[in-house]
């Protein structure tokens, strides 16, 4: 049940007192919450839209509406990361969504320089200081765990923005079968990094 | 217990739901069951705090310098905060993936919000900090509001680029193996894409090829923004128990093996090994190696060579 609930506090000051301190209007709490979650904001949104630009517009976009309604934010929902979080990740989505419209009507060429774009080693840029983290190693442990069919239903709606039935026509498997493979998964993902997280070393070998 | 059978479908929907991930259909009827169904509200939070901490803990990238300016734009603010000391930053990117659920529950209660005299936030910057920021000049620090026309042409890859550039490009930074390749009727082409777009990044970061004794290519080794890391391309899998490869650097100068680090190989399907960066750069480097090594100890000197290659220069 603690998986993934976000410990409140850096140092001595908690999300919950941040949120507080924005509702107030107060400029300083927002450069707090983006020290705090900028890097993973911007890479969530990175990720899924493939484009450094878009996931500006996004980031920007996700603490101006922070800035603007900070106080819908319900702590009884869940921790303030996640919440956060599930904002880049819908916006980026919609991003994704609404220019995939747009793509049809591009030229070949536009679609082979995009590829060309892509493919630049800044996207498979390994950040050393958090890859060798102890989070890092548990998170990809428990990642590892899962069957691979299993881990690329979630990776393709999760970093992808693919739909239940899109995922389901790019792996060629019936729609109910992509269905349980993300709840399975999800479970199972959550089980063992609650499981790890009584593990003080974390180390999965 | 049909009860429980019936609600299996709902769990699978909020699963779909925290994911964004759901049909328009079924979505119209999660939204309708959600209200009143406590178990699903619970899945949802669940969800979304687990891809909350896989999110939180793959590498993220500083995003560029002109967004917080960008931001501040945009909320119309007089003037900007000074900046927050760089690792203040760093601490919270450890901090945050703590796992303690009562901590929060505590400090998430409305009564928690009123302890407004505990405004203990660290002003920890000062003048080297304002020069720093504007070290950086108005080229970067300005908004405009338009991108490159270029920039957006990465939307236009097609649907299973994209899946394959992201699938790899989480494979590759969590260290996963390139998919599974049997599982779908369609595997021929996503294995194909998988390694079209995989050949492309190794083609652009590639430092050396590794060869056996047979001088058969094992894999290559590549590097990313310094950092070095091996893609096995046919290297055995070691028993991650009592052996371990490690990767070496030979410069002419020295001829002395210096070690990069430690990998493991866990089949022998692609997949990139993050390994180590070479401290005093890869200038002089003439050689990469790859030894395999008894126990997990962090060697000194390579026991067996296994592979090898010449660095391009």
């Amino acid at each position: 049940m603690a998986v993934a609930r976000q410990k409140a506090t850096h140092g001595d000051v908690t999300d919950a007192h941040l949120v507080q301190r924005l509702v107030e209007g107060d400029h300083r709490a927002l450069d707090e919450v983006y020290a705090r979650y900028a890097r993973p904001a911007f890479a969530l949104a990175r990720r899924i839209t493939v484009d450094d630009g878009f996931a500006e517009d996004v980031v920007q976009e996700v603490f101006l509406a922070l800035w603007r309604d900070a106080d819908r934010y319900d702590a009884a929902k869940g921790g303030f990361a996640s919440w956060l979080l599930s904002m880049v990740h819908h916006r980026s989505v919609d991003a994704v969504r609404r220019e995939e419209s747009m793509r049809r009507r591009r030229d070949k060429a536009a679609e082979e320089s995009a590829a060309e774009f892509a493919l630049t080693p800044e996207v498979a840029a390994v950040d050393n200081q958090v890859l060798s983290r102890l989070q890092g190693e548990r998170v990809r442990g428990a990642l590892q765990t899962l069957p691979a069919p299993q881990r690329e239903a979630l990776t393709l709606a999760y970093f992808g923005g693919y739909t239940q039935r899109e995922v389901a026509s790019l792996t060629d498997t019936p729609l109910g079968t992509v269905k349980t493979r993300m709840l399975t998964g999800m479970r199972r993902l959550r089980e063992r990094l609650q499981s790890d997280a009584f593990d003080p070393a974390g180390d999965p070998s | 217990m049909s009860a429980v059978r019936d609600h299996s479908r709902f769990d699978e929907l909020a699963v779909g739901w925290a994911l964004y991930a759901l049909e328009p259909d079924d979505e119209q009827v999660f939204v309708k069951h959600l209200t009143g169904c406590e178990r699903c509200r619970r899945t949802v939070r669940e969800t979304q705090e687990t891809l909350a901490t896989v999110t939180l803990a793959l590498p993220c990238p500083e995003p560029p310098a002109r967004l917080l300016d960008r931001i501040y734009e945009a909320i119309g603010a007089p003037a900007r905060p000074q900046p927050i000391e760089p690792s203040a930053v760093e601490q919270s990117t450890v901090e945050q993936s703590t796992v303690e659920q009562p901590a929060v529950e505590q400090s998430a209660r409305p009564g928690a919000y009123t302890s407004r005299a505990g405004d203990t936030a660290r002003r920890t910057s000062g003048p080297a900090g304002d020069a720093a920021r504007h070290r950086r000049g108005p080229a970067t620090g300005r908004r405009d509001g338009r991108r490159p026309a270029g920039r957006s042409l990465a939307r236009r890859l097609s649907q299973l680029a994209v899946a394959a550039v992201l699938v790899i490009v989480v494979g590759g930074l969590a260290g996963w193996n390139i998919v599974s390749r049997n599982n779908y009727q369609h595997q021929e082409q996503v294995a194909a894409q998988h390694q079209v777009v995989l050949n492309d990044l190794i083609a652009q970061s590639r430092v050396a090829t590794l060869t056996d004794h047979h001088g058969k290519r094992v894999g290559d080794v590549v590097n990313q923004n310094g950092t070095l890391g091996v893609v096995s391309d046919g290297l055995p899998a070691n028993n991650r128990s009592t052996s371990t490869y490690a990767l070496w650097s030979v410069s002419a100068a020295s001829g002395t093996p210096r070690l990069v680090g430690t990998f493991d190989v866990t089949n022998a399907d692609l997949g990139v090994r993050t390994v180590g960066s070479v401290p005093s750069g890869m200038d002089h480097v003439t050689t990469m190696a790859v030894s395999k090594e008894p126990g997990r100890a962090t060697p000194t000197r390579p026991t067996t060579i296994v592979a090898s290659g010449a660095v391009r220069s």
